[in-house]
C-alpha cells in the first residue's frame, strides 16, 4: 500500500509545474509586448534570459534534469554580413570568437591557452527570428529582417534529478537555499500548534465522548464549532487592529524584535513569544473542531460497540474500559490524519504569515508569485506538493503503527 | 400542487417577469441581474449583434429558466416526497440552533434580493412638483436638470435630497436606507462642524477639546475657503492659510495657544464673513449617522455597509452558481465511476489523486496572476475553484453508488428492463444523493473562506465586485481604522457561522448517531 501510494501520489510534483510552467510562459507576454520599439534581436535577448527559446517539453525536461540545461549563456548578433563576431564568455575575462559558414554551422574559436571545450555555441537564424518575433508580437510588424546571432552557453544537467531546483530569476539566489531559510520559521508555529492542538485536543474529544449530551459537551461543541467558522487571517486582522496597534499589547508585525540579536538568552524566548502569541493563536482558532470531534465520534462508536459490552459485563471499570479498550482502537483514524500535519508544519499558512509580514514559506510563495519569479514558483510548488505526499506516507505509516492488523507486506 | 411544480411555475413567473419588465424599461430588484451582460459601451457598432448583446444574453437566460420551469411543471406530476426525506427535515427543524440560523440565512437571502431598494444611490421615490418618479425602478436615469437642477449628468439624489430638504418647498426624495452604491461611490469629503464653546473648539457631543485641523468657508460663497487652521487643545495652533475670494491663497499666519503671533497675509486683505469652524473627515471616515455611513468607510471613500451587503450578494450568487457546477460535474462523474467501475474508474481515481495533490490556493492565484486582475469575472474565479472541488463530491458519491448498486432493488429494476441510464438516475442517484447534502453547507463556506482569501491576498475579484476581504486587506493595512476590520469581521464571521450551524444541523438530521453506552 505504501509503494502503491508513493508511485501514484508521485505524478502530482510534475504535472502542476508543467502547468504553471505553460501558463508563466503566455504571463511573460506581456512583458515583451511592453517593449516599445524592440529590435528582433532584444525579444531574442528577451527570450534568453528568461529561458523562453526552447519549447515546452525540452524546458520541462531540463527543469526536471533529463536534458541539459544552459548553467550560463550570452547571445550576440553578427555585424552585418560578418562570418566573425567577438563575444565575451560569461564569468570569465576571456573573449571568444565565434565564425560561422554558408551552410550555417558555427565554430567557436577559443582564444590562445584557454580552454572552452565545456562551452557550446548554436546559432539563430534570421528566419527563426522572424519567427520568434511572430509568436511574441503577433500584430506587430517586423520592420527590418534580423541579423544572424549567436549564442554561447554551458549545458550542463542541473534539474529536480540533479537534486537542484534552479536559482530564483530576482534574487539570483539558488531556489533550495531561499526555501530551507525559510524553514524554520514555519516549523516553529507548526510544531507548537501541533503540540496544543494534540495537547487539548484528545483530552477534549475523550472527555465529550464520555459527557455526551450534558452541558459540557454543547457548551464545548460551540466553542469549537465558533472557532471553526472564524478564518485565521480575518482573526488576524482583527488581533492586528485591537491588540496590536490600538491596545499594543502585542508586536504587528515579524517573526522577532529588530534588536532580537542583542537580547539576553531569556530576552529572546520572550521576545519570539511575543511576537508569536498572535499568529499562534490564529492557527490554532479554526483547528480544534475536526480533530475534537474526530477524537470523540470515534471513540463513541468504540464505546457503543460489542467488545466494550464485553469487557464491562466481564467486570473491568468503566475508566479502564474506556483507555485500555476503546480508546486504542479510537486512536486509528487520528493516525490516518496525522499525516496532514507535514504540510501546516513545515509550510505554513501563506495568509496568516502575510497578515503578521513573518518571513516563512507561505510568504515566500505569496512574493514567488507576485514577483513571478518562475524558477521560485516551481520550487515552491514542487516543494509544497513534496509535503503533501510526505504527508500522505506518514499517514500510512502511522496506521500500521497504531492498527496491527494492517501490514505492508 | 406538488413541490417540482410549484418550483416550476415560480421559475416562469421569474422569467416572464423579467422578460417583461425589461422590455417596458423597468429595472427591478435582482430581476435585473437578467439583462446585466452588456458589452462594453463603444466596443461594437450599432449594427454588430453584440452591439446590445445585453438585450439577448437576457433574453436566452429567460428563456432557458422558463423552459426549465415549464420542463418541471409538465414532469413534476408524479412527485412525492421520501418518507424518509421528510423525517429528516423534521429532525432537522427540531434541532433549535441550526434551525434558527437556517432561517436567518433565509432572511438575509431576502435581503440580499431586494438588491437595489436596500443598498444604491438612486433614491427609491421623488416627489418633484407634485408628480412622482420612481429611479431606482427604471433602466433609465434622471439628469440633473429634470429636477431643477443644472447640468445633464446623472442626478445625485443624495444632493437632492439635501437641496428640497433645504427649499421645503414640499418636494421630497426618498432614499434607500443605506443610500450608497457598494463600489465607485465616494461623496465629497466628510464635513463635520466644529462647536466653538468660550473660544475652544470642540466637536460636537464630545467634551475633550479638539486636536486636528479645521476650515471656515465664506458665509456669502459656502464653497469657497477662507481659511484652514491647526488646533490645539481647542486652539489655534501653529501655521492658518489664509485665502482669497477667488479661493488663493492670500497669506499664512502663525498661532500659538489662540493668540496671532505673526501674519504673513497680503496687506489690504479684508476678512470677509465666514462660517464656523469644520472639521473635513478624509476617508476612511468613522462611522456616523448623520452622514448616513452608519459603518463608516473605507480608505477609498466607499461606504462600509453597502460593501459589506454587496459582497454578501457577491457571496450569494457565487455559492449558487459554484454548487451548481460542483455537484452537477461531482454527481455524474461520481455515480459513473461507481456504477461502471473497472477500467473508467482506476484511470479517474488516478487523475483525482494528481488533482488532489497539487496545492489549490498556490494554483489558484497562478492562474489568476496570469488572467490578469483587470479581465477576471467572478465566473473564471469559480471555474478554476470548481476544477478542484468537484472532486470531494464524486469520491463522496462513488462510494455511495457503489453501495447502492449491490442493492437487490436494482437488480430487479436491471431484470424488468431498465436502461442503463433509467437504473443509474432513476433508482440509484436518488438514494444515493441523499446523504450528500450534508455536504453542502461546508462547501459554501469553502467558498466564502476562498474567495474571501484570493481577494485578501490581492489576486482576487478587480474592483468591480464588491468584496469582503479586499475591504478586511483594506483594514489591515490602515491600522487606525478600526471600524473597517471590525465590521468586516463581524459579517464574515456571522455568516460563516450561521452556514456552520445550518450544516452541523443537517448531519446530525441525516445521519443521527444514537449511541448506547454501558456502565
Amino acid at each position: 500500500m505504501l509503494v502503491f501510494a508513493t508511485m501514484k501520489l508521485a505524478p502530482g510534483g510534475p504535472m502542476e509545474q508543467g502547468l504553471s510552467r505553460l501558463l508563466g510562459g503566455e504571463g511573460k507576454r506581456g512583458r515583451a509586448e511592453a517593449g516599445f520599439s524592440l529590435s528582433p534581436a532584444q525579444v531574442l535577448e528577451l527570450e534568453e534570459k528568461y529561458d523562453r527559446d526552447k519549447p515546452l517539453p525540452r524546458a520541462y525536461a531540463e527543469w526536471l534534469g533529463l536534458s541539459p540545461r544552459d548553467i550560463e549563456k550570452a547571445g550576440k548578433d553578427f555585424p552585418d554580413g560578418a562570418k566573425e563576431v567577438e563575444i565575451p564568455v560569461p564569468g570569465t575575462v576571456h573573449v571568444a570568437k565565434v565564425k560561422r559558414d554558408d551552410s550555417n554551422r558555427v565554430e567557436l574559436l577559443a582564444p590562445e591557452g584557454v580552454d572552452l571545450s565545456s562551452w557550446q555555441v548554436r546559432l539563430r537564424t534570421p528566419d527563426e527570428a522572424a519567427e520568434r518575433w511572430q509568436k511574441w508580437m503577433e500584430d506587430v510588424p517586423l520592420k527590418k529582417p534580423a541579423a544572424y546571432r549567436v549564442v554561447l552557453f554551458r549545458p550542463r544537467l542541473d534539474g529536480l534529478l540533479q537534486g537542484s531546483l534552479g536559482s530564483s530569476s530576482k534574487y539570483q539566489d539558488p531556489v533550495w537555499s531561499m526555501i530551507f531559510q525559510r524553514m524554520p520559521v514555519s516549523l516553529f508555529y507548526g510544531l507548537i500548534s501541533m503540540v496544543i492542538i494534540y495537547g487539548v485536543c484528545l483530552p477534549l474529544g475523550i472527555l465529550k465522548a464520555i459527557k455526551h449530551r450534558t452541558w459540557l459537551d454543547n457548551v464545548s461543541s460551540f466553542a469549537v464549532f465558533a472557532g471553526y467558522a472564524v478564518p485565521g487571517y480575518a482573526m488576524g486582522s482583527l488581533l492586528v487592529v485591537f491588540l496590536g496597534a490600538k491596545l499594543g499589547w502585542f508586536p504587528i508585525r515579524g517573526f522577532t524584535g529588530d534588536d532580537f540579536e542583542a537580547l539576553s538568552p531569556l530576552g529572546k524566548v520572550k521576545d519570539l513569544f511575543h511576537h508569536a502569541a498572535m499568529p499562534l493563536t490564529c492557527y490554532l482558532i479554526g483547528s480544534f473542531a475536526f480533530m475534537t470531534l474526530l477524537v470523540k465520534n470515534s471513540l463513541m462508536d468504540n464505546l457503543a460497540a460489542d467488545y466494550v459490552r464485553t469487557a464491562v459485563a466481564k467486570g473491568v471499570s468503566y475508566p479502564s474500559a474506556v483507555f485500555r479498550h476503546a480508546f486504542r482502537n479510537s486512536i486509528i483514524p487520528i493516525a490516518s490524519t496525522f499525516g496532514g500535519n507535514v504540510s501546516l508544519l513545515v509550510a505554513g499558512s501563506m495568509l496568516i504569515e502575510r497578515v503578521f509580514d513573518i518571513n516563512g514559506f507561505g510568504l515566500l510563495q505569496f512574493n514567488a508569485i507576485l514577483e513571478r519569479d518562475e524558477p521560485l514558483m516551481m520550487g515552491v510548488l514542487f516543494v509544497s506538493a513534496a509535503l503533501m505526499l510526505i504527508g500522505n506516507v506518514l499517514s500510512d505509516l502511522c496506521v500500521a503503527l497504531v492498527d496491527p492488523r494492517v501490514s505492508y507486506r | 400542487m406538488t413541490f417540482p411544480r410549484k418550483i416550476g411555475l415560480l421559475l416562469i413567473l421569474v422569467a416572464v417577469a423579467a422578460a417583461v419588465s425589461h422590455e417596458f424599461g423597468l429595472a427591478l430588484p435582482s430581476l435585473r441581474w437578467f439583462y446585466s451582460f452588456d458589452a462594453e459601451p463603444g466596443a461594437f457598432p450599432a449594427g454588430h449583434w453584440r452591439h446590445d448583446q445585453g438585450r439577448w444574453v437576457g433574453h436566452a437566460l429567460c428563456g432557458g429558466f422558463a423552459l426549465f420551469g415549464l420542463a418541471m411543471l409538465v414532469f413534476g406530476g408524479g412527485f412525492q416526497w421520501n418518507p424518509l426525506t421528510l423525517r429528516k427535515f423534521t429532525r432537522f427543524r427540531s434541532i433549535g440552533r441550526g434551525w434558527a440560523a437556517f432561517r436567518l440565512l433565509i432572511f438575509l437571502l431576502v435581503l440580499a434580493l431586494l438588491d437595489q431598494t436596500v443598498v444604491g444611490k438612486r433614491a427609491l421615490a421623488v416627489r418633484y412638483q407634485g408628480k412622482w418618479f420612481f429611479p431606482v425602478f427604471q433602466q433609465r436615469s434622471y439628469a440633473e436638470q429634470e429636477f431643477g437642477g443644472d447640468g445633464e449628468q446623472e442626478t445625485d439624489y443624495r444632493r437632492l435630497a439635501k437641496r428640497f430638504g433645504e427649499k421645503k418647498t414640499g418636494d421630497l426624495v426618498i432614499l434607500p436606507p443605506v443610500p450608497w452604491d457598494p463600489t465607485f461611490d465616494s461623496d465629497d469629503i466628510v464635513q463635520r462642524s466644529l462647536v466653538d464653546a468660550d473660544g475652544v473648539v470642540r466637536r460636537q457631543n464630545q467634551s475633550e477639546p479638539f486636536n486636528g485641523h479645521a476650515t471656515r468657508f465664506r458665509a456669502d460663497a459656502p464653497e469657497l475657503k477662507e481659511r484652514m487652521a491647526r488646533f490645539r487643545h481647542g486652539l489655534q495652533d501653529g501655521p492658518t492659510w489664509v485665502y482669497d475670494e477667488q479661493g488663493q491663497l492670500a497669506g499664512r499666519e502663525t498661532w500659538e495657544r489662540g493668540k496671532l503671533i505673526d501674519s504673513k497675509v497680503q496687506p489690504g486683505y479684508v476678512a470677509p464673513d465666514a462660517g464656523g469652524w469644520i472639521e473635513q473627515i478624509y476617508s476612511p471616515a468613522p462611522p456616523s449617522w448623520k452622514e448616513r455611513h452608519y459603518l463608516g468607510t473605507d480608505s477609498k471613500g466607499w461606504d462600509i455597509t453597502a460593501q459589506l451587503f454587496g459582497g454578501m450578494q457577491v457571496v450569494f450568487k457565487a455559492s449558487a452558481l459554484y454548487l451548481l457546477l460542483t455537484y452537477l460535474i461531482g454527481i455524474t462523474l461520481g455515480s459513473l465511476m461507481g456504477y461502471f467501475g473497472g477500467l473508467l474508474d482506476i484511470t479517474m481515481q488516478r487523475f483525482i489523486e494528481i488533482l488532489s495533490n497539487v496545492p489549490f490556493l498556490l494554483v489558484v492565484m497562478i492562474i489568476t496572476m496570469n488572467i490578469g486582475r483587470d479581465a477576471i469575472t467572478l465566473a473564471n474565479i469559480l471555474l478554476t475553484f470548481c476544477v478542484f472541488s468537484w472532486i470531494e463530491v464524486a469520491v463522496y458519491l462513488r462510494t455511495s453508488t457503489f453501495r447502492e448498486k449491490a442493492r437487490d432493488y436494482v437488480a430487479a429494476a436491471r431484470v424488468q428492463g431498465a436502461g442503463t441510464a433509467r437504473v443509474i438516475f432513476r433508482h440509484i442517484l436518488p438514494n444515493a444523493v441523499s446523504t450528500i447534502v450534508t455536504l453542502l453547507p461546508f462547501s459554501v463556506a469553502g467558498l466564502v473562506t476562498a474567495l474571501t482569501a484570493m481577494d485578501f491576498l490581492g489576486f482576487g475579484l478587480p474592483d468591480r465586485y464588491p468584496s469582503w476581504g479586499r475591504l478586511l486587506e483594506d483594514g489591515t493595512s490602515n491600522l487606525g481604522s478600526i471600524w473597517i476590520v471590525s465590521s468586516v469581521f463581524g459579517a464574515m464571521v456571522g455568516v460563516l457561522l450561521l452556514i456552520t450551524f445550518v450544516g452541523e444541523a443537517i448531519r446530525e438530521a441525516f445521519d443521527p448517531k444514537k449511541f448506547t453506552t454501558y456502565r
